[in-house]
């Protein structure tokens, strides 16, 4: 098997130092914001949709790429923290928590409308297409615009497949960027767990896309 | 998948991947076409799911927290359906639905008319008692005449 390190491409190497220290959410300053809303301080919940907000309005054009729906999930998200902080159990750090109910949200969304082509012709805009062709985040700044939607079509329908806490996990990881011990500290849960989880999480997702694009299986 | 690639994946994804764990990965890519491919189906959705990101953090329009208290606004209002839903509530309309049909019930019984129903089959009019009346040969012929009438114009 002569030349495949050619074909698997390393990525640049980080910062190798690893932490395995378990973060206590409850005594954060989070936490007393949380407590204030639980006390019922409606200021506190204002400090919380303030600081969150672009947070989850992102996260919910990321995935939809249609600002009326992402104003109308992201005050539905919001409405959700009012009425459910209450429960929130400082298990796992704020944001985390937030960031699950933002996509469950959105998935919720796609299956009520059963939207099979994400962005319609009349949703997309002149302004959505320059700044999906600008985008930084775009896997390929060469591909065409078409190329690019049906990638995201695809990957949105490939992560429908998977629970909804292995979404949650991959987009915080993927799309977020957070390493395995910043995702650690913030879910709560221990490194190696982290580690089980995105890896069960991605064979599924490759199993999923075998199955939609009917690849033979070989590997997974 | 072996355990040496399973166990780094994730470093070698975000690219922390250095020294002997680097260099053990490598070699085993090298010479296991299982792993290798794994690991180079795991990069390429890895790069594809970046098509989710955005370019930087979206303000939502103003006024979106006024929007959101609205939002909540409405959805704490409860509905007629809700208040159904509620257990206190249900209850209370199942114990006042069954003690108003028993007051029904009551009521019915203690109004209703107590009615002599005059005899309209055979059976009815044997089962009667008669009239209390002397037993004169007039009256026995007499009672006999109608018990004959109503079973004759009975089939009618």
């Amino acid at each position: 098997m002569s030349g495949v390190l050619d074909v698997l491409s390393f990525p640049i190497a980080g910062s190798a130092n690893r932490t395995k220290t378990k973060v206590d959410h409850s005594t954060s300053d989070e936490a007393l914001l949380v407590r204030r809303v639980q006390a019922g301080d409606e200021m506190a919940f204002r400090d919380i949709v303030e600081r969150f907000q672009s947070k989850v309005y992102s996260i919910i054009y990321g995935i939809l790429r249609n600002r009326n729906d992402a104003e109308d999930i992201a005050q539905q998200v919001f409405a959700k923290v009012y009425f459910s902080i209450r429960n929130f159990d400082f298990r796992s750090s704020l944001l985390t928590w937030i960031y699950k109910i933002t996509v469950n949200e959105c998935y919720d969304y796609l299956r009520k409308k059963k939207v099979r082509k994400l962005v319609y012709e009349s949703d997309f805009s002149e302004d959505d297409a320059m700044r999906m062709e600008n985008s930084e985040g775009a896997t390929d700044h060469k591909a065409p615009v078409d190329q690019r939607l049906a990638n995201r079509d695809l990957v949105v329908k490939l992560l429908a497949k998977i629970s909804a806490e292995d979404r949650s996990l991959i987009l915080l990881k993927e799309v977020e960027g957070h390493s395995v011990e910043e995702l650690a500290k913030m879910t709560g849960m221990n490194e190696n767990t982290i580690k089980v989880k995105l890896f069960r999480a991605r064979q599924k997702l490759l199993k999923s896309a075998q199955r939609l694009l009917r690849i033979p299986a070989r590997s997974v | 998948m072996h355990r040496s690639v399973e166990d780094h994946i994730e470093e070698f994804l975000e690219g922390r991947l250095v020294g002997l764990a680097r260099e053990s990965f490598e070699s085993h890519v090298a010479v296991c076409r299982q792993c290798h491919d794994l690991a180079t189906q795991m990069q390429s959705h890895s790069a594809l799911l970046q098509c989710l990101s955005t370019p930087a953090e979206l303000e939502p329009p103003p006024g979106f927290y006024a929007r959101v208290m609205r939002r909540v606004e409405a959805e704490a209002r409860p509905s007629f359906w809700s208040l159904l839903l509620d257990p206190i509530f249900g209850s209370r309309l199942v114990y006042a639905s069954a003690s108003l049909v028993i007051l029904m019930g009551v009521f019915l019984l203690a109004t209703e008319p107590v009615h002599h129903e005059l005899a309209s089959t055979p059976v009815h009019a044997l089962a009667q008692p008669g009239p209390e009346q002397p037993a004169s040969p007039e009256n026995v012929q007499q009672g006999r005449d109608s018990l004959l009438v109503t079973l004759a114009t009975f089939g009618e």
